[in-house]
């Protein structure tokens, strides 16, 4: 049992798990006809459940299993699996039957949908279930009332609600204005525009796969991969000081890890020029700056270039949006993974600004 | 799962009505059909005759309900669904009675009684808002002894001051004026102001208890905790 | 496409109709489940537990009421108000015609009062009208003058109407009365005689369960009209809870569930409903410390606002507790509340939160104990606190130490300070559990050598009083030590630290003394202690040089254990590898190496002595020359109590239970315990160090420790100041800071010389009530030159050599404890010629020179019984306070022999002044102020 445990504590490791989760995917979206059988849907879910059985005997993963705020994850786990698990075996069904020259189910049915007594019955059931579920919920875990708040006693560690741990997650390796501002409105944003910029009419109305490949793709990324993953990562293995901890570790708050972060300035500077860093700020950062300019002004017509079928079904202003968007919303993991290999900081630093990248 | 999402065949036999073809004919009422021997003696007017048989509603032809019928379900659904939502208003009511209220006490000790002279006393009218008066004589026990009066006037709620010199409560808000017994006398006033439970405590102090008045209108002067006879 | 006519459905009606139903029904089992859950709470069941348990015991009341009351009289009573009711009623027609009379005037002086008192308000209105008339036009005010006489004069009739029917009223009523009077009086008598089972009566039928009680009053979803089972809680503004953004009154609930806090009688039952205990001096309504004004949680601190036992914050005394507790109450450890409950018997840390600046407090001997135990291990030295500032070293002084001490003794002593005196204050500094590996064995020797070396060569010179004391007997030498009291202050055996107390060890220990110095040394220091130390608290016994000679003998022969001697063996390259590392924490490698490089070897381990002395802080405990105004090294624990416990490190300690108090304790034990498992530096480590404190000491020294706290509650609700509050104060922590108290009971507290003698009477006095016992001017003159009061004791009062603020300090405090008057007491005795006469004769019928000394000690009489000289009552004792005494002794002072001649007082057995024991006692104290010639402090006598 130990070394079980001691194995996934190895997993734990934020690089394993992130580029877990991008295999992950990958297997999800490569190898769907066999993702999308009864037995591995079923079978994920016992699997889940008895992982978190086990892991409910032991005390660290217990304490976080247990508290009340985190309640919603565990469920979130299990509703996440199931539902890509659903939703990618609706499409291989359907895009099964559309490969045999058939219609997809959704279609079979008539294009009107019974309202009365059909969805409001079902709607008056759910409401009364959801009450329910949510009173024998409150009823069973009690919020703890804890003591005053004290400005001089920060709790260790401190997280955000869990729908924001994404957005902490992304504050250890961005600036608090992008990472704050200016990515969650971009999501917002990216979302708003997705019926502008999305002309493909396939796909409406009923699962399919194959007939929306890229867009699910790009939105099961992001969603599963940026969002969910990281919330769990959030949740279950960031511990005091924001360390990583296994599943099954002691929060120690004195466990110390090296954070050495080198910004791109002094790579380039200091250890490839041999040079001490320039007074101006915009010399100081001109390879930042050329760098971050060159991935969104110089990317996108080479994108446009690669993707030409793309370029041209969606037009030149729809591709560029799309294309931003894009690469923006892969900008994170870019970050990310250049923090890991090279223990790169900022790309761009100006602290005389306050702006950093 | 969509495989049961099929709409259900309309039953059979009911052809569906398509555009061009010629509408079943339906015979002219030529003939009235033969009577029905199982209906016979069954008119509307043989009915009104008759005595009414208790028979039971015959369930409606489509009834698939298990157990009960489709109104014993209903009924036994919406039953439990009202009486749901009547607990949670009753507990919407009860909700708004805090069990306990950030409040000064109603309870408290005054001291003991020699540590008061004859007369009214205004040393608890600012903390508890009560006067506490000492008489040789009240006239409704017809003894000595303690009464606790409540500094609020039973005109409008303002708070009387006690004029010594005048051997009156008298109201600043409109006039209304009260005895040191409590009984008004001049003024708007409609009645006199109300006397609290005074008791003896267990460890011989005086005990006021702010949760129950006793109203001279009401006759409830004459009950034995609304004065302590010392 | 779809048939609109139709009738598809998506669903099966049917089902959905069951579906509906479950649901329905599941909501509406989960809504009771609601109300039920909210309804149900733990303090309801104890409060019907309570309500059970009260009626049991005032049923017992109600028994032990009804068997006190005397039968025969009740029924003596019951007959007699049934003879007086049948003569009142055989009178009631008589009653009945008074009764209309009665009525008949009463509505009439109903009418008339009423009429009176309306004009009276008629007329003063009109009277105002006419003043003001008369103000701004008097011409016309003129013609109104009559009118307004005659309301008067109307009234005034009216007035006398009322008085006569009034009269006629009052009249008739005492007609009745003589009817009635009886019956009334003896129905008083009656209820007085039963108002205890009256009142237990009342409660009991009160205390019945009933129907409407128990299942409608207190019913879910109805208890919110008049419930009988509620939330207490008491709110104290004057008391407030520092909740960091604001201060607020606080609001405890505990008394929701410990209904029979503040009632007598439940002493016996187990929690929650027990009696608090000390009831007359906490909690009680005639306590300075009624519950309804303090609440709870000020002093047990907890969640106050709490109605489950968990959330309270209980704290468990003990293993066995603790495991109870999680076991039948659920009990987990507090996480979210920053000031959990003491533990019980640590509840006095929080007397200082009003009563500060004191190191005894009356009724909190636990706290008392524990700053006596603070102050004499002396951890004020090095961790500053507020309250004792300015408090002299604990440890003697270094400055002279080649005169008084060996080397290879002092490093021996230094090594391990209780292998030479078991009961010590001095604490181990080397070798501790962070310093105890072999190579830390080098290093701590090549310290401890150089710190002795360093003391050694900054010692000055000392020349002795007396060149060539000659030796004496060293039996006599340990009966003057056992008699004198010394061993008031010192422990001469292997006596445990916490069993001799704080006052026993005042001075060092005895143990092992002849070892440790010379002879010549200590017939220096016995002979006269400034001599060697100026500033030492030892005062002077007033020995003749023979006895001090005696006494040194004595002391010389005190030998035993050597100590332990060295565990490692160093070199100069050691020496070197040290110091360097010392000076290398504050300059630059080279520039240290370079330094130490350039020293000799004797250099090198003066320097590295210096150091050493510098890093674990020596000098905050002892003078030691070239450190006389190094800063302590320990931290402030002026609010050690209030600290956060996220502040306190527990490193690799995890078996411990995470709470403060529990930290501090851990420290106590081992204060290098943090320090486990970790790889640190030498100069990095905890240096605290050991005084092997037992387990009694650790839980006082914490409760000393958590009662250290910030300043919260507001001015209203400290102790009362005044000045003779002030002087209390000043008087408690003085008589405990020089010591006074180890010989001396005072304020019932102190007098452990008794522990040191089988009787009583030959201890030094009782001092409570000096204040009104003698005369200032002469307990000045004693203090600064005592003399023999109580010549059979072989104790005696030593000379101090205080300052005048000490002494006015004391004589102040012994005033405040009896709340004297002041100073100046006007007493004039001018007796009459008779009364000189008649006390004399009575002092011979009582026979008061068989025990008291007149110029000779009484023979025949065994020492417990002696009494002091009378020839010293003029100029001693308050002349009042010898009439206090002469009545009732016992009351003064517990315990006394001085018999209790006037039993009748205020009448007497004896004839004089026809047994007016007043007078009798007046004519005593005036014929013994008399006596003249006594010992005196004042002449030197």
């Amino acid at each position: 049992m130990d070394l079980i445990k001691a194995f996934i504590n190895l997993f734990a490791d934020p690089r394993l798990f992130f580029v877990m989760s991008v295999v992950a995917l990958a297997v999800i979206v490569w190898k769907r006809e066999l993702f999308s059988k009864d037995a591995v849907g079923y079978g994920m879910l016992g699997f889940l459940a008895v992982f978190f059985g086990f892991g409910l005997f032991d005390e660290n993963f217990r304490l976080i299993v247990v508290k009340p705020d985190n309640v919603p994850i565990v469920a979130l786990i299990f509703l996440v699996v199931f539902f890509t698990w659903y939703s990618i075996r609706e499409g291989v069904l359907n895009d099964r039957r559309i490969a045999a020259g058939d219609d997809p189910i959704e279609k079979q049915e008539s294009d009107r949908v019974w309202v009365w007594p059909d969805l409001v019955y079902t709607e008056l059931i759910a409401l009364i279930l959801c009450t329910a579920i949510l009173i024998v919920w409150s009823v069973g875990l009690e919020a703890p009332l804890e003591q005053p708040a004290n400005p001089a006693n920060t709790p260790n560690p401190s997280k955000a609600p869990w729908y924001f741990l994404g957005l902490q997650e992304m504050l250890v390796y961005f600036d608090p204005w992008l990472a704050g501002v200016v990515l969650p409105s971009l999501i917002i944003v990216g979302l708003m525009a997705i019926p502008y910029v999305d002309t493909n009419p396939k796909g409406n109305g009923y699962y399919t796969f194959r007939e929306r490949k890229v867009e699910i793709t790009i939105f099961l990324f992001g969603f599963l991969v940026l969002w969910s993953s990281l919330i769990v990562l959030g949740t279950f293995l960031r511990g005091p000081n924001w360390n990583f901890f296994g599943p099954f570790e002691y929060w120690d708050i004195h466990k110390l890890e090296p954070l050495t972060n080198v910004q791109l300035s002094d790579f380039i500077w200091v250890r490839m020029l041999g040079q001490p860093l320039p007074e101006h700020w915009f010399i100081r950062e001109v390879f930042g700056i050329i760098l971050t300019l060159a991935y969104v002004a110089v990317l996108p017509p080479l994108l446009a270039r690669m993707f030409r079928r793309y370029y041209e079904k969606l037009g030149a202003t729809r591709f560029y949006v799309t294309a931003m968007l894009f690469l923006m919303m892969l900008s994170l993991p870019v970050k990310m993974l250049t923090r890991w290999i090279f223990n790169l900081k900022y790309v761009v630093s100006i602290p005389e600004f306050f702006f950093n990248i | 799962m969509a495989d049961e999402l099929k709409p259900e065949t309309p039953p059979a036999g009911k052809p569906k009505p398509t555009a061009g073809a010629a509408p079943s004919a339906r015979p002219a009422r030529a003939v009235p059909p033969p009577p029905n021997p199982a209906l016979a003696g069954r008119t509307t007017s043989a009915a009104a005759k008759a005595p009414v048989a208790k028979r039971a509603k015959p369930a409606a032809a489509d009834d698939t309900s298990p157990l009960m019928s489709r109104r014993g379900w209903l009924g036994l659904s919406w039953g439990a669904f009202t009486a749901a939502t009547a607990g949670c208003l009753a507990a919407t009511g009860r909700f708004m009675f805090p069990n306990v209220l950030n409040e000064p006490p109603q309870q408290f000790t005054i001291g003991f009684p020699d540590e008061y002279a004859d007369g009214v006393d205004e040393r608890w009218k600012d903390r508890f808002g009560v006067w506490i008066v000492r008489t040789s004589f009240d006239t409704v026990h017809e003894a000595p002894g303690f009464y606790a009066l409540f500094s609020i006037c039973t005109h409008l709620g303002c708070t009387p001051n006690w004029l010594a010199a005048e051997n009156k409560f008298k109201c600043p808000c409109h006039g209304s004026g009260f005895r040191p017994t409590g009984v008004n006398f001049e003024g708007p006033a409609p009645r006199p102001l109300e006397r609290t439970r005074i008791v003896m405590a267990e460890d011989g102090q005086i005990l006021i208890d702010k949760s129950r008045k006793y109203q001279s209108e009401l006759g409830q002067w004459t009950d034995p905790e609304s004065f302590l006879e010392v | 496409m779809a048939d609109k006519r139709s009738v598809g459905h998506a669903y099966n009606v049917d089902f959905l109709n069951v579906v509906f139903a479950a649901s329905s029904i599941f909501l509406f089992v989960t809504t009771i489940l609601m109300v039920w859950d909210d309804y149900d709470r733990q303090w309801k069941d104890y409060q019907r537990r309570f309500v059970e348990l009260e009626l049991e015991v005032t049923r017992a009341g109600l028994a032990a009421a009804q068997t006190d009351v005397d039968q025969t009289q009740l029924a003596e009573l019951q007959a007699q108000r049934a003879q007086a009711e049948a003569e009142r009623d055989a009178s009631q027609d008589q009653i009945d015609a008074l009764q209309g009379q009665l009525e008949g005037v009463e509505a009439d002086l109903f009418l008339t009062n009423q009429e009176f008192q309306s004009t009276k308000a008629v007329y003063d209105a009109e009277r105002y009208e006419f003043e003001e008339l008369q103000e701004e036009h008097p011409e016309e005010a003129e013609s109104e003058r009559a009118a307004i006489d005659e309301m008067f004069q109307h009234w005034l009739d009216l007035g006398l109407q009322v008085e006569r029917l009034t009269a006629d009223r009052d009249g008739i009523r005492a007609q009745i009365g003589e009817f009635t009077n009886q019956v009334t009086e003896i129905e008083a008598q009656v209820r007085e005689l039963t108002s205890e089972t009256t009142r237990h009566g009342d409660r009991v039928a009160d205390l019945q369960p009933s129907l409407v009680n128990d299942l409608i009053l207190n019913a879910p979803l109805l208890d919110f009209m008049a419930p009988t089972i509620t939330v207490r809680q008491i709110i104290t503004p004057a008391i407030v809870d520092d909740v960091n953004f604001i201060r607020v009154a606080k609001m405890d609930r505990c008394t929701t569930c410990h209904l029979a806090i503040d009632r007598e009688g439940y002493e016996e039952y187990p929690q929650p409903f027990r009696t608090h205990s000390n009831i007359e001096a906490y909690v009680g309504s005639a306590s300075p410390h009624p519950v309804g004004q303090f609440g709870c949680t000020v002093c047990h601190e907890g969640m106050g606002q709490s109605l489950t036992f968990r959330h309270s914050s209980h704290t468990p005394e003990g293993e066995e507790q603790t495991l109870a507790w999680e076991h039948d109450l659920d009990w987990e450890e507090p996480h979210l509340w920053d000031f959990p409950m003491l533990p019980t018997n640590m509840t006095e840390a929080s007397c200082a939160k009003c009563h500060q600046e004191t190191v005894f407090i009356p009724e909190g001997p636990k706290l008392s104990m524990a700053y006596g135990l603070y102050e004499r291990a002396g951890c004020y030295a090095c961790h500053k606190t507020r309250g004792f500032e300015d408090l002299r070293r604990p440890g003697p002084s270094l400055t002279k130490i080649d005169s008084k001490l060996e080397r290879d003794w002092v490093a021996r002593w230094i090594r391990e300070p209780r292998a030479i005196k078991s009961s010590t204050w001095m604490p181990r500094i080397w070798y501790n559990s962070n310093t105890s590996s072999p190579e830390d064995a080098v290093r701590n020797e090549a310290e401890i050598d150089a710190v002795v070396a360093y003391l050694f060569a900054s010692s000055e010179n000392h020349e002795f009083a007396v060149s060539s004391p000659t030796r004496g007997d060293p039996e006599r030498g340990r009966e003057i030590v056992e008699s004198v009291g010394c061993l008031a202050c010192h422990v001469a055996g292997d006596e445990d630290r916490l069993d001799a107390g704080p006052r026993r060890t005042f001075g060092q220990p005895l143990q092992n003394i002849g070892s440790k110095t010379t002879f010549e040394w200590l017939f220096d220091w016995v002979r006269d202690p400034r001599h060697f130390s100026a500033g030492t608290y030892m005062p002077d016994l007033r020995l003749t040089d023979r006895e001090v000679g005696d006494v040194a003998t004595y002391l010389e022969t005190l030998v035993g254990a050597d100590g332990d001697g060295p565990r490692a063996s160093y070199t100069d390259a050691d020496v070197t590898a040290i110091l360097t590392d010392y000076l290398r924490s504050i300059v630059p490698t080279d520039e240290a190496n370079a330094t130490v490089a350039a020293m000799s070897a004797e250099e090198r381990q003066l320097e590295l002595g210096r150091r050493a002395i510098g890093r674990y802080g020596c000098y905050s405990c002892h003078e030691i020359s070239g450190f006389e105004d190094t800063q302590p090294i320990g931290i402030e624990l002026s609010e050690e109590g209030t600290k956060l416990i996220a502040r306190l490190d527990f490193a690799f300690v995890h078996e411990i239970p995470h709470t403060k108090v529990e930290w501090f304790k851990q420290k106590l034990r081992d204060p290098r315990i943090y320090d486990r498992s970790r790889v640190l530096q030498p100069l990095e480590k905890l240096r605290m160090p050991n005084y092997e404190f037992s387990e009694e000491e650790t839980t006082l020294l914490a409760t000393a420790i958590m009662s250290f706290q910030s300043e919260v509650q507001p001015l209203a609700s400290q102790a009362p100041r005044s000045a003779r509050h002030d002087a209390l104060r000043e008087g408690r922590n003085l008589v405990r800071r020089r010591n006074c108290v180890a010989c001396h009971e005072i304020e019932a507290d102190g007098g452990d010389y008794l522990q040191l003698v089988d009787d009583a009477a030959l201890a030094p006095p009782l001092l409570t009530p000096e204040g009104a016992k003698v005369k200032p001017d002469w307990l000045y003159a004693f203090l600064r030159g005592p003399i023999t009061i109580r010549p059979w004791l072989d104790v005696r009062m030593p000379t101090f050599g205080l300052e005048d603020d000490h002494w006015n300090g004391v004589i102040d405090y012994f005033a405040a404890i009896s709340d004297v008057v002041g100073p100046f007491r006007t007493h004039e005795v001018e007796p009459e010629p008779g009364v000189i006469r008649t006390g004399e004769e009575l002092f011979d019928l009582l026979r008061c020179q068989q025990c008291h000394v007149l110029d000779t000690i009484p023979e025949d009489q065994p020492t417990d019984n002696l009494a002091p000289d009378l020839r010293m009552a003029q100029e001693r004792l308050q002349p009042d306070w010898i009439l206090d005494w002469l009545v009732a002794p016992l009351e003064i002072q517990p315990g006394t022999r001085m018999p209790m001649f006037w039993t009748e007082y205020p009448g007497s057995l004896y004839p004089q002044f026809d047994a007016d024991g007043i007078r009798q006692i007046e004519s005593v104290r005036d014929y013994l102020l008399t006596f003249r010639g006594g010992p005196s402090p004042l002449t030197g006598n």
